[in-house]
This record gives structure tokens, C-alpha cells and sequence, in this order.
């Protein structure tokens, strides 16, 4: 028995579309999911704000006030327009998490091709937020150290090519590996119960899944503001150039 | 006197484990797909997991001298 089987993603609705694959799978719902969680949180919050915030109000101002301050805190320069789009990521990367932890549901970021596209699609910003700064030739330059002799930036280019692709190759494995691996204990636990077929292996699966799933929400949390807050890193080191 | 740290400032090493590993290992693939280009086993692997380990402790040198 492959305990695993149960991470793969199921196809809930096949869709070929110009001979691609574009079936829904759980873990597409997954994602459409955690986009209206957000969007109905931030609805709610933002229809009726407060001078005192109730209880809602106060959970958005925490985080959004942490993600302003302490994430985009890097970014020196016109830090309020990037905040909008850490903001997004942050929000939408915990939703994914935690639907994850709701029996039933798959968690989206604990699929490598979501986890991948989130990293490409912070890479691009990345990149392109670097053009516009410092221009074509001035992009170019941040490829090669300053000062640095001919025949040594020969080899420098790749290195620095390599280093700056292992960024967002290192964003997608963080975060899917974190995620896959929570839920890989849950049901390897789980799956204790149906190997040994005892009563008596019961409370090492419940007490150990109990335990994991309260870590796995404190694992939501921080590896949401781990991918945003290496976005933010990358996002600073690309704008003003340190 | 050590510059201030933000709080949030330990996660700059922290996380720089997982990068040093994703370019050995990002080198290493690129340099298997250059074998399987130009036929030149085990050479391109080689080149590219030095090139790879080389840009990791490039990316720790740089966050250090920060």
C-alpha cells in the first residue's frame, strides 16, 4: 500500500484545451478556494472599517501592519508599491496552506507546480523590476562583481547566472518540501493503523497527528512569510542594486 | 559597532542552507542536460555541480560582506 497515493492530485474535471492539459484537479478547487477566502476576508475587513477595529479589522491591520514593517521594510525605496503585490502573495500562499490542514481538502502549495509558479512568477518580477531600474546595461552589469579582472569574469558570468537562478528554484523547493513533507508524516502515521490492524497502535497516530497538525499551522504561517519575505529580499537586492 | 538587525534579519542565513543546495543542484542539472547535448558525459555534470557549489558559497561571500 502507497500511503502517498492520497497526495496526488485527482482529476475532478477533464479539460484539453489546444492539446493541453488544463483538467481541474483538487488541487486547482484548492486554489480557487483560497482565492475567495481572501478576497470575502479582505471584502469584509475593508466594508466596514473602524477607527477602533473589531475583531477582523484587527487581524488584517496585525498582518498587514507585520507585512509592511518587518517584509517590505527591505525595500528602502517606493516600498508602497510593491506592498500590494507581497501583500497578495503572503495572504494567498497562508490560504493555500491552510486549507491544506482541513480533512478533506489538498493543500495547493504542497504541489511542486504551484510552488513553481509562484517562484517563476516572483523571478520575473524580479528581473524585470531590475531593467526598469538600472536600465538594459545596467541589468547586464549586475552579472558581473565590479572591478573584477577579464579573465576571472569569464567565470563569474555563469556563477552569477547559476546563484541568481537558484533563487526562485530554491523559493519553490522550500516551500512545496515543507508542505508535502507535513502532510507525508500525517498519513504515514495514519497509515500505521491500517499496517499493524491494533487497537494499541491507536495513540501514537492520534497523539502524533494531533502534534503535527498544530506544528503544520505554525508551518502555514512561517512559510508564508519565508517565500514573502525572500520575495522582498530579492525584490530590494534587484531595485536598489546592494 | 555591529549594524542593527531587523528581526526579521536571521532568516537571511538561515534560508541560505536551501539556496547553496539549490545551485549544486540546479549546476548539476544543467550540466546533465549539457552532457546529453553534446555528448560529452560526465564532463558537463562535473563543470556543473563546481560551477553550482562555487555560486553557493558566492551567495554566502556576498551576504556576509553585507
Amino acid at each position: 500500500m502507497n500511503v502517498l497515493e492520497h497526495l496526488n492530485q485527482t482529476v475532478v474535471y477533464p479539460l484539453q484545451v489546444g492539446g493541453i492539459d488544463l483538467s481541474i484537479t483538487n488541487g486547482v478547487i484548492s486554489m480557487w478556494l483560497a482565492v475567495l477566502l481572501v478576497t470575502l476576508f479582505f471584502l469584509l475587513v475593508s466594508r466596514r472599517l473602524k477607527p477602533v477595529p473589531g475583531k477582523l479589522q484587527n487581524v488584517a491591520e496585525v498582518l498587514v501592519l507585520f507585512l509592511r514593517d518587518e517584509v517590505a521594510g527591505q525595500i528602502e525605496h517606493d516600498r508602497e508599491v510593491w506592498l500590494p503585490f507581497l501583500i497578495t502573495l503572503f495572504f494567498f500562499i497562508l490560504a493555500s496552506n491552510l486549507i491544506g490542514l482541513v480533512p478533506g481538502y489538498s493543500s495547493a502549495t504542497s504541489n511542486i507546480n504551484v510552488t513553481a509558479a509562484l517562484a517563476l512568477i516572483v523571478f520575473f518580477t524580479v528581473q524585470g523590476a531590475g531593467l526598469v531600474k538600472h536600465g538594459f546595461l545596467g541589468y547586464l552589469k549586475s552579472f558581473l562583481p565590479e572591478g573584477v579582472p577579464l579573465p576571472i569574469a569569464i567565470f563569474m558570468i555563469p556563477i552569477e547566472i547559476v546563484s541568481t537562478l537558484a533563487k526562485p528554484f530554491s523559493l519553490a523547493i522550500r516551500l512545496f518540501a515543507n508542505m508535502f513533507a507535513g502532510h507525508a508524516v500525517m498519513l504515514m502515521l495514519l497509515s500505521l493503523i491500517f499496517f499493524f490492524k491494533s487497537y494499541l497502535i491507536l495513540p501514537l497516530p492520534v497523539l502524533g497527528n494531533t502534534m503535527i497538525l498544530a506544528f503544520e499551522l505554525f508551518v502555514a504561517f512561517i512559510q508564508a512569510f519565508i517565500f514573502t519575505y525572500l520575495s522582498s529580499l530579492y525584490i530590494a537586492t534587484a531595485v536598489e542594486g546592494h | 559597532m555591529p549594524p542593527e538587525l531587523r528581526p526579521a534579519d536571521w532568516l537571511k542565513g538561515a534560508t541560505l542552507g536551501v539556496e547553496m543546495a539549490a545551485a549544486v543542484f540546479l549546476g548539476a542539472w544543467i550540466g546533465y542536460l549539457a552532457d546529453g547535448w553534446w555528448r560529452c558525459t560526465p564532463w558537463g555534470l562535473v563543470l556543473g555541480v563546481v560551477v553550482g557549489a562555487t555560486a553557493g558559497f558566492w551567495m554566502a561571500y556576498k551576504l556576509a560582506i553585507k
